[in-house]
């Protein structure tokens, strides 16, 4: 009854209907939708684990390799000596190195009234389109959706999927992101929301608040995911609008997100066990 | 056989571009390195071997990218229809031809992306210098993307030559 061409044509075109369907549904449910996906994360997670742990030694061997050659060109007699000086000194450097991270964390964690759970980053999104990393943390250490994702130096991010062993952040560099803000000198509020690789915008600051360089932008709270006070950046541009209610602000975060090797997942304290009636607490 | 030695060799790359090419500072000129492997299988296989593996790459992919699920899946799809379609035209061994195939699959690619975004309404917004980097990612692909399919090739001959000898050997 029909040409081969002709269904062809309407296989064609049924495909490309399917297609803007599924991805309009899914484009509009914010994030990728969680299933089997669970399954593949947990298969592919720890060799994303391996490998990001193998490339930061690399990494370590890389650099140490040319400080070790660089020590014997100087010390040319001390060679032996030096040499084994030096690597147990860089492996002290090291170890000094990550104990400082992580009383850093302690430190951070001691200040706050909420439970931090130390996570390492084994993995990035792979498209360009989206800032995001994988964790090696999940729902079996009590990461959900939607817990805010720190480390001392400021706000990272959100979790916006877990699984077993393992979560996915968003990162506030993300132009999908938003976070409360304030203006810690001005208290002026604003929407801070990701804008490049390095780098934010305050949104909704009203052009009646004064804004300087080098102010520092904290979280408010008011979102309901971030607690109030976490740092975010610093103010690195102010353009003053010419028109219009508000004005606009860069931000510099103060996360270095191409370095960060290890976050903290903020969970929040549970909730108080309802208070018994006097006589039964009496009894 | 070829179909499980190409899944290991999808896994490999996946892994390549979400744990060890971030920490490379060129890693903002890499693109997709599942786009000349999903286009090797595509031209150079039959479509029981290309079908599953362009879906099984666009789910493994879509699953480790926050973005909305299905663009990785759309784009390989598109992708083996279009390279299927072309096979009717053009000669795709050309090797003049292939690093430009690889460009356009990239471009289909961050199609896809726009797409989306363009559907999701304002859900989603697309980076503001996104034009800039898909620019470089398509001279990336169109400098590199042959080295990466002709490299298909020659591990496909190699991995064809050892099985073909274990079956001599009747292993």
């Amino acid at each position: 009854m029909f040409s081969k061409k002709t269904l062809i044509v309407v296989a064609v075109a049924i495909l490309i209907v399917v297609n803007v369907l599924v991805l309009s549904i899914s484009g509009n449910r914010r994030f990728s939708l969680t299933g089997p996906g669970g399954v593949m994360i947990s298969i592919f997670g720890p060799f994303q684990e391996i490998a990001s742990r193998s490339i930061w030694l690399i990494k370590d061997i890389w650099r140490h390799y040319f400080y070790l050659v660089s020590l014997a060109r100087s010390y040319g007699a001390l060679e032996k000596d030096l040499g084994e000086a030096q690597e147990r000194n860089t492996r002290f450097t090291e170890i000094e190195r990550a104990n400082t991270r992580l009383r850093d964390l302690l430190d951070f964690q001691k200040q706050r009234p909420n439970q931090y759970l130390p996570a390492e980053i084994i993995g990035k999104d792979p498209s360009p389109w989206f800032k995001s990393v994988v964790i090696d943390k999940g729902s079996a250490e009590g990461v959900r959706k939607g817990l805010p994702v720190v480390i001392s130096k400021g706000i990272v991010g959100m979790v916006t999927e877990t699984w077993f062993h393992y979560s996915k952040v968003l990162l506030i560099i993300d132009q999908n992101s938003a976070v409360d803000a304030l203006v810690q000198q001005s208290r002026a509020r604003g929407m801070v929301r990701g804008k490049s690789a390095d780098r934010c915008r305050l949104d909704y600051v009203l052009r009646k608040h004064e804004i300087a360089v080098g102010d520092t932008v904290i979280s408010s709270g008011l979102d309901g995911v971030f607690p109030k006070g976490l740092r975010i950046g610093e103010v690195s541009e102010v353009i003053p609008a010419d028109s219009g209610i508000f004005q606009e602000v860069i931000i510099t975060p103060f996360v270095d997100f191409h370095r960060m090797e290890e976050v903290l997942v903020v969970i929040p304290p549970p909730a108080p066990p309802e208070e018994r009636p006097l006589e039964e607490a009496g009894a | 056989m070829t179909g499980g030695f190409f899944l290991l060799i999808g896994f490999l790359l996946t892994l390549v571009q979400t744990s060890l090419l971030p920490h490379l500072p060129f890693s903002r000129w890499t693109y997709d390195l599942l786009i000349p492997l999903v286009l090797y299988m595509i031209l150079f296989h039959p479509l029981r071997i290309s079908l599953p593996a362009a879906l099984a790459a666009g789910f493994l992919m879509d699953n480790l990218s926050v973005g909305p699920f299905g663009v990785y899946l759309s784009t390989y799809l598109w992708l083996l229809v279009a390279g299927r379609w072309l096979g009717r035209f053009l000669h795709t061994g050309n090797r003049l031809l292939i690093p430009f195939l690889v460009a356009g699959g990239v471009l289909l690619e961050n199609l896809f992306f726009f797409a989306t975004f363009l559907l999701s309404g304002r859900v989603l917004r697309p980076p503001p210098d996104a034009m800039f980097w898909i620019f470089e990612q398509t001279l990336g692909a169109l400098i590199t993307g042959g080295i990466f399919l002709f490299g298909f090739m020659h591990l496909d001959r190699l991995w064809s030559r050892w099985v073909r000898r274990l079956t001599e050997r009747g292993i």
